[in-house]
């Protein structure tokens, strides 16, 4: 089972080819704003590596969001149309739950900062069942925090990949159509929209 | 000769379009999703919202144009995707696309400039004869091209400001016709009469042009009539701007066509769907004995398979990239060679 796990949400871009859950190699890189120059590169510079064909991958592991709109959507299209074009297996991870996956606590919190005191947050169980995931200002975070005392994961904090490659085995195969971004938070324009009315 | 069949993706603006051309000219089939509903309720293209649309039809308009062309990816030739020039987020969906369809199916990929799409859209009416002066007119762009061969863009001149597609929307809205607007000042201008007092644009001997000049005189105008309490003759005025418009855009391009001795002109781009541009270069044409060509009406606005035109002449050319190409929101069209 060859799986090509891919997170382009924040600047730090994470490429991994996994046989088993186990990682044969894996690429990661700081590389803000270029992710729509390198990421394809990536992809095909790992496959090659281990002589793997694309179309012998058998599963795509895409984190779909929140983080930098763009990003997201650079992953989220070479996913779905990698696996809408090879006919495999599709799972998503939201950027939040994947940073708690493999962590050990009652409750697991994970944040990334969203700008102007706001931050996307996810707050989940013990089993990783969602508790939350929300666009939140800092305030709401802080009360959170007090509520549910959880472990507490950042945006710097390494991937645990091959626990989030074994834990998406239990998902259900997702249509690469229906796959899109998780934004938690609307364009501008439709906030304002949304207020005038 | 094998057959060429391209594969080709445009994402640059509001429209999320695929289609498969065969040997630069034949159309086998062509989908386009126009998101225009969407954007008329805030009066123009969001690109956020632009962006979020693309990315949830690349697959399903992809699909959908390989059953219309009954066609599988193995039989595709090459891909080719609009790389620029255009609205960042939407190009960015359209060569991720591109480049991972190449990934998979081992395919070379052809990057498109966007008005060498719409120059080519007239490639899929009639082959393009050489030399040929291109008159390149819409929302983005204001252009007169030379060409003396395929793909070889020299441009004699182009606006310094404004272009004409986007004078025309703003003027819409400032009588308060409903995005996107240009079509409909194009349909009143054909019910009224040329009354309004407009300076002509830019109504130099340069090759130049420039439109916020006389934007912003039907914008005083509309304001200083309404604050008289009189009520404007929308067809006069629409008649009145797109007399001036068309007078300066037919008068440079027919000297163009004079001095560098060319008799074959084509006119691309969105506002080559304007009826009194059409009509204006026609008679002018008629007279001059020049050959003209417009591009159908449905491949006037943004479309893949002018860009499947296009990539067929890239190809013959070498021009192909890699896993690295990017979107390019601003381009230039003269520099292809250093692609």
């Amino acid at each position: 089972m060859i799986s090509l796990f891919i997170d382009t949400c924040l600047s730090d871009v994470s490429i991994s080819l996994l046989k088993n859950n186990k990682i044969l190699s894996y690429i990661s890189n700081n590389i803000p704003g270029e992710h729509s120059i390198y990421v394809t590169k990536y992809i095909e510079n790992i496959l090659k590596e281990n002589k793997i064909d694309p179309k012998e991958v058998n599963e795509i592991v895409v984190v779909n969001g929140p983080g930098s709109f763009t990003g997201v959507r650079i992953g989220v299209t070479i996913a779905k149309m990698f696996a809408y074009l090879t006919k495999i297996r599709i799972v998503t991870i939201t950027s939040l739950k994947a940073r708690v996956i493999g962590r050990q606590s009652n409750y697991l919190l994970s944040m990334i900062d969203a700008k102007h005191d706001n931050y996307y947050v996810g707050l989940y169980d013990k089993n990783y069942n969602k508790i939350k995931e929300e666009f939140m200002s800092k305030d709401l975070l802080d009360a959170l925090v007090k509520k549910y005392n959880p472990l507490i994961v950042g945006e710097k904090d390494k991937y645990l990949i091959e626990d989030i490659v074994k834990y998406t085995n239990n998902q259900k195969n997702e249509n690469p159509h229906s796959i899109n971004p998780i934004y938690l938070k609307l364009p501008e324009a439709m906030e304002k929209n949304d207020k005038r009315v | 000769m094998k057959d060429i069949y391209i594969l080709a993706i445009e994402s640059s603006c509001d429209e999320t379009s695929m289609s498969i051309i065969k040997n630069g000219s034949v159309e086998i089939a062509t989908v386009v999703l126009s998101q225009i509903d969407i954007h008329k309720n805030y009066g123009g293209v969001v690109p956020e919202i632009a962006s979020r649309n693309h990315i949830e039809n690349i697959t399903i308009v992809l699909e959908e144009l390989l059953q219309k062309a009954n066609m599988k990816t193995e039989n595709i030739t090459a891909i080719a995707v609009t790389y620029g020039p255009g609205l960042i987020g939407s190009l960015l969906i359209g060569v991720q696309a591109a480049k991972t369809i190449s990934l998979v199916t081992g395919k070379p990929l052809i990057p498109v400039h966007h008005i060498a799409g719409h120059i080519y859209a007239n490639n899929l009416e009639k082959r393009l004869s050489f030399p040929l002066i291109a008159l390149v007119v819409s929302g983005g762009h204001t252009e007169l091209v030379y060409m003396n061969e395929d793909y070889s863009f020299k441009k004699i001149g182009g606006t310094l400001d404004d272009a004409v597609g986007e004078c025309y929307d703003k003027v819409a809205k400032v009588i308060g016709l409903e995005y996107p607007g240009g079509p409909k000042v194009d349909k009143l201008a054909h019910l009224g009469k040329n009354t309004y007092n407009l300076p002509y644009p830019l109504n130099d001997n340069s090759y130049n042009f420039s439109f916020s000049g006389i934007k912003s005189a039907v914008i005083n105008l509309v304001h200083n009539e309404k604050q008289k309490g009189n009520t404007i003759n929308k067809e006069n005025l629409c008649t009145s701007f797109q007399d001036r418009i068309t007078t300066v855009l037919v008068k440079k391009t027919i000297n163009a066509l004079k001095e560098y001795n060319v008799n074959n002109l084509i006119v691309a781009g969105g506002v080559s769907a304007n009826i009194g541009l059409r009509e204006r270069l026609e008679e002018e044409c008629k007279k001059n004995n020049i050959n003209l060509s417009f591009p159908r009406l449905s491949y006037c606005t943004d479309n893949a398979a002018m860009i499947g035109a296009a990539a067929y002449y890239a190809y013959k050319k070498g021009i192909i990239a890699d896993q690295t190409l990017t979107a390019k929101a601003v381009d230039n069209l003269y520099n292809q060679k250093f692609i």
